[in-house]
């Protein structure tokens, strides 16, 4: 910080310098210029986001096909379970039994309206293996020791695809 | 001419003007971070000229002065986030970036920069003290600009910020790189250095 303590005979000067100002037109010329510089820095960030969406690590890749591999052996067991017991048999029935050991995934009020939905035929049952840690997430006992194994569960589903309650059988 | 600051000022409390003028600041460079043409403009429109002012006063030369004002403001959006108010204004960092730009066109240009201290200390015989009649004489702005050009670099450089653009001692050590005590040192200098060229100028 300071006082102004500069000269008085400076004083003349200063206000001279406070007038300095570039050609109107050069000035604009040189808005302009960083202007399209911010603008192709953007297009540059927006390349750059669409490449790095293009070249997705290997690791998201892999977990990407390793799905599509789970899907596909899901569908091939739904498809099974279709073929044996047609949708609406016994499923409803074991849901809404109670202590069937079934585990809303979904709101309890929207379990509700699919169960009731299921009498008319419209849920299914669907067996499973799914890894053990997602007993953890579902606030079961879990032992981190076998965290790299499968539980076999049975998936009750909505005709939409929806997964709307899970029981696991050991 | 900017009004001294007040003993609040002094103790580092900061006006409500000025907290209300950080946060518009810090408004506009989050815009720009995102792109805003806009905010681009406004900050420009605001800045530039004291940039400019800055760079001309040391380059003495208006194509270098534009070039260290677009290389101040490129550099502003390649990083914005390198702006750190904590440790400035937005104007002192952009004055900054324009003393660099000036900066490396001078070493290209000569190889190297009398920076050093050593240049700053003017051991010539220091002519009569000038006189106010002649010091008010040397208001002839031709002579006093031309005397300002023979200053030394890091003199002139003391002399347009504190004396001409009306910065804050520490806004000017800051864009000069340099301690408080040094600046001190400088502007004093230069002041004593150019009452002598006005002298020796009306000299017959």
């Amino acid at each position: 910080m300071k006082l102004d303590d500069t000269p008085a005979w400076l004083l003349q000067a200063r206000a001279e310098f406070a007038r300095w100002r570039p050609d109107a037109e050069q000035d604009a010329t040189l808005l302009v210029r960083l202007t399209q510089q911010l603008q192709a820095q953007q297009a540059a960030q927006a390349r750059r986001r669409t490449a790095d969406e293009l070249h997705e690590p290997r690791w998201l890749r892999r977990l990407a096909w390793g799905s599509g591999a789970l899907g596909a052996t899901a569908a091939l067991l739904l498809s099974t379970v279709l073929l044996l017991d047609p949708p609406g048999s016994q499923v409803a029935q074991a849901a809404t039994v109670p202590g069937s050991g079934f585990i809303p995934l979904v709101p309890e009020r929207e379990f509700r309206q699919a169960l009731a939905a299921g009498r008319s035929a419209a849920v299914w049952l669907q067996p499973a293996e799914l890894p053990r840690e997602r007993l953890a997430l579902l606030g079961l006992p879990f032992d981190a020791a076998r965290a790299g194994e499968t539980v076999r569960a049975e998936l009750l589903l909505h005709p939409s695809g929806q997964v709307l309650a899970v029981r696991f059988l050991n | 001419m900017q009004p001294d600051m007040s003993w609040l000022t002094r103790l580092g409390f900061v006006a409500p003007a000025a907290s209300s003028a950080r946060a518009d600041e810090a408004t506009l460079l989050a815009r720009l971070a995102d792109g805003d043409a806009d905010a681009l403009a406004l900050l420009y429109r605001r800045e530039s000229g004291s940039v400019y002012r800055y760079a001309l006063a040391l380059a003495g030369d208006e194509a270098a002065a534009l070039d260290a004002v677009q290389e101040a403001f490129a550099q502003l959006l390649r990083g914005p986030q390198a702006f750190d108010a904590a440790r400035g204004t937005l104007g002192a960092y952009l004055a900054g970036m324009a003393r660099h730009q000036l900066l490396s066109q001078w070493r290209e240009a000569r190889r190297h920069v009398p920076l050093d201290d050593a240049l700053d200390s003017d051991d010539a015989a220091p002519a009569m003290p000038a006189s106010d009649a002649r010091l008010a004489a040397a208001q002839q702005q031709d002579s006093l600009w031309a005397a300002i050009r023979q200053l030394s670099w890091p003199q002139r450089e003391a002399l347009v910020l504190v004396d001409l653009q009306e910065r804050s001692y520490g806004d000017a050590a800051a864009i000069a790189g340099v301690s408080l005590d040094v600046l001190r040192t400088r502007l004093h200098r230069a002041r004593q250095r150019l009452t002598e060229l006005l002298a020796a100028g009306e000299r017959p």
